[in-house]
């Protein structure tokens, strides 16, 4: 048995911490956002869906919809989308999870001395820095088409923040999705058929109160709807407040924590 | 003098079901030397660059980087290792500077060193000119040597490299080849997977080939094609009914027994002495008038490597195996 000197001039110093951790996740975030800006195409197509969906239901559906409760569709409307939005946007996120992973940038990221965790915090911390943007823009738009809000600054506020916890805990999940596909046009093709049902088997766009009872029972109990409705309660001082906020909170927390855990999980033996 | 072991692998073995990827994969890297792991695709290259690279646990065996266990503490091995993978992992909305410096940051670099550390890689991969372009405009070599520059910012004393010449022109591979030549002269210790012998034959100071996850041979460029007879003969025969006599006729002629392949008619032999062996092959086949499409001696490929090892003449031949990585003197090491 020989004994050879460990080589020199070869150090190992950087030790995982909560700094680095944080660090590491702004680093991230940082890429991700940048790489959206650089791809501005795909910032003008992203819009241009919760657009046409204001501009469809405002104008050609709106007309026909009576919601009891509202008297004007569009205060009922904007919440809607803001929340198909924070859905739809889900699905982008499956998708640069499985681009990351197909093109070797995951492989890369994981061979470095920085936690895992990082990675995924920082690939949802920037879907919610760009959904936020979004929502800024379809509450803009809706100002613009006749949304008002009918409360307090702050319960707006608030509602504003429901709808980005929703968008977060989506990000997770669909995150979790993209872990599990792996192929980015797959991850897009099984986002949408996640997204589609939950939008519209939902108080979304219109009251659940003309559902067969069968669909109005599921459509009452998912996230999407308390998450609308809570918004609505929250922006327009509509029904009560309560009891949707904590429904949507709830489901919001648990999506996160089981997503985010699973995720985690799979992402180190990926 | 004994080199310090960089890479070390004993018994490495990971399946997928009951598919084996791996198994039983021992390896010894030594310091400032470069070892090329040869293989078709599918032979278990990317499972053993994943598991060295802390990606992938394996089922069976341990490896070390540094004599550091890269399951046991993967946090450690990750700041001494630096991964090019088989697609260039660089991101096409970021410029060739901004990529470097996130994975200088990532590595732990603090922001000034990450600056000054990402221009002296692209100013050594001669990326300076275009390094505040967005990677979108490069070149595919232009990209390779990027990918490269990345596992290469965090000045890492062990480079792993899979495939890195893969579907690259000839000479934007020459130019990666000097390259890598010059990082392992610097004292960078290097394995890099591949699947053209031309390309191990020039860098490696060592060769492992493996073929369905195991370890088939191994040594140096010189002591693989001793083994496959330094030169090949190569026959086409005009039909298959013509191979078997052909085999016949070539039968004592080479180093090695005559290996026909029936879809193409051609046969192939194993020669140390071209001249000779293709003049006395001409002879006979002219006296025994068989009609021939092609003759000529050409330098062994891969699959030649790989017909003449997995032969079952071959086998029989192998009375003296070519060297495994020996591991019967255990090396220990005494982290600094």
């Amino acid at each position: 048995m020989s004994t050879v000197p460990f080589p020199e001039g070869i150090r190992v110093g950087r030790s995982q911490n909560p700094w680095t951790f944080l660090v590491d996740t702004l680093r991230l975030t940082r890429r991700s956002l940048l790489l959206t800006v650089r791809m501005p195409q795909l910032i003008i197509l992203g819009l241009l869906l919760p657009t046409m969906f204001v501009l469809l239901f405002r104008y050609v559906f709106g007309g026909a919809i009576v919601v009891p409760g509202y008297h004007s569709y569009v205060d009922y409307l904007i919440p809607g989308i803001v929340v198909q939005t924070a859905l739809f946007g889900g699905s982008s996120s499956a998708v640069g999870v499985a681009d990351d992973l197909s093109k070797g940038a995951t492989d890369r990221f994981r061979s470095l001395p920085t936690s895992r965790g990082a990675i995924l915090a920082a690939r949802t911390l920037a879907d919610l820095v760009r959904l936020a943007y979004t929502i800024a823009l379809i509450i803009g738009l809706g100002l613009l088409v006749g949304f008002r809000f009918h409360n307090g600054w702050l319960q707006v506020l608030a509602g504003a923040g429901l709808a980005l916890l929703f968008g977060y805990a989506i990000a997770w999940l669909f995150t979790l999705l993209g872990l599990y596909v792996r192929n980015p046009e797959t991850a897009a093709i099984a986002g949408s058929v996640i997204a589609f049902p939950l939008v519209f088997a939902a108080s979304t766009f219109t009251s659940t109160a003309s559902m067969p009872h069968w669909l109005k029972l599921f459509a009452e109990h998912q996230p999407v709807s308390y998450t609308a409705n809570a918004i609505r309660a929250l922006m327009l001082g509509t029904g009560s407040v309560q009891q949707p906020v904590l429904y949507a909170v709830g489901w919001a927390c648990g999506i996160i924590v089981v997503s985010a855990s699973l995720a985690t999980w799979r992402f180190k033996k990926i | 003098m004994t080199k310090f072991p960089m890479i070390t692998a004993h018994g490495l073995g990971k399946s997928y079901g009951s598919n084996v990827a791996l198994a039983e994969v021992d390896l010894v890297v030594s310091q400032g030397t470069i070892l090329c792991l040869l293989g078709r695709n599918g032979a278990g290259k990317t499972t053993l660059v994943r598991i060295l690279a802390t990606l992938l646990a394996p089922d069976t065996g341990w490896a070390q980087i540094a004599g550091i266990d890269v399951r046991r503490d993967a946090a450690t091995v990750r700041q001494l290792i630096g991964l090019a993978g088989q697609f260039a992992a660089v991101d096409e909305g970021l410029s060739g500077r901004e990529n470097l410096e996130l994975v200088a940051g990532l590595y732990g670099l603090r922001r000034r060193d990450a600056r000054a550390r990402s221009q002296e890689v692209l100013e050594r991969l001669s990326l300076a000119q275009v390094g505040n372009q967005l990677v979108r405009t490069y070149s595919g070599g232009m990209r390779r040597r990027l990918d490269l520059g990345a596992s290469l910012v965090g000045k890492p004393a062990v480079l792993i490299m899979d495939e890195p010449t893969t579907g690259l022109d000839p000479a934007t591979r020459l130019e990666l080849w000097s390259l890598i030549e010059d990082l392992v002269r610097d004292g960078t210790t290097m394995l890099l997977t591949t699947q053209y012998l031309e390309e191990a034959d020039r860098l490696a100071d060592q060769i492992v080939v493996i073929e369905r996850g195991r370890v088939i041979a191994g040594g140096t460029a010189d002591e693989l094609k001793q083994r496959i007879g330094g030169d090949v003969l190569e026959v086409r025969a005009t039909s298959a009914a013509d191979v078997e006599r052909v085999v016949q006729l070539l039968d004592g002629l080479g180093t090695g027994r005559p290996v026909a392949d029936l879809r193409d008619q051609r046969i192939t032999l194993p020669t140390t002495n071209r001249v000779q062996t293709l003049l006395a092959a001409a002879r006979r086949i002219e006296e025994s008038n068989i009609p021939i499409a092609d003759l000529g001696v050409r330098r062994p490929s891969l699959d030649d490597v790989f017909l003449a090892l997995t032969a079952p003449s071959a086998q029989s031949r192998a009375a003296v195996p070519l060297a495994a990585p020996d591991l019967s003197s255990e090396t220990r090491i005494a982290p600094a």
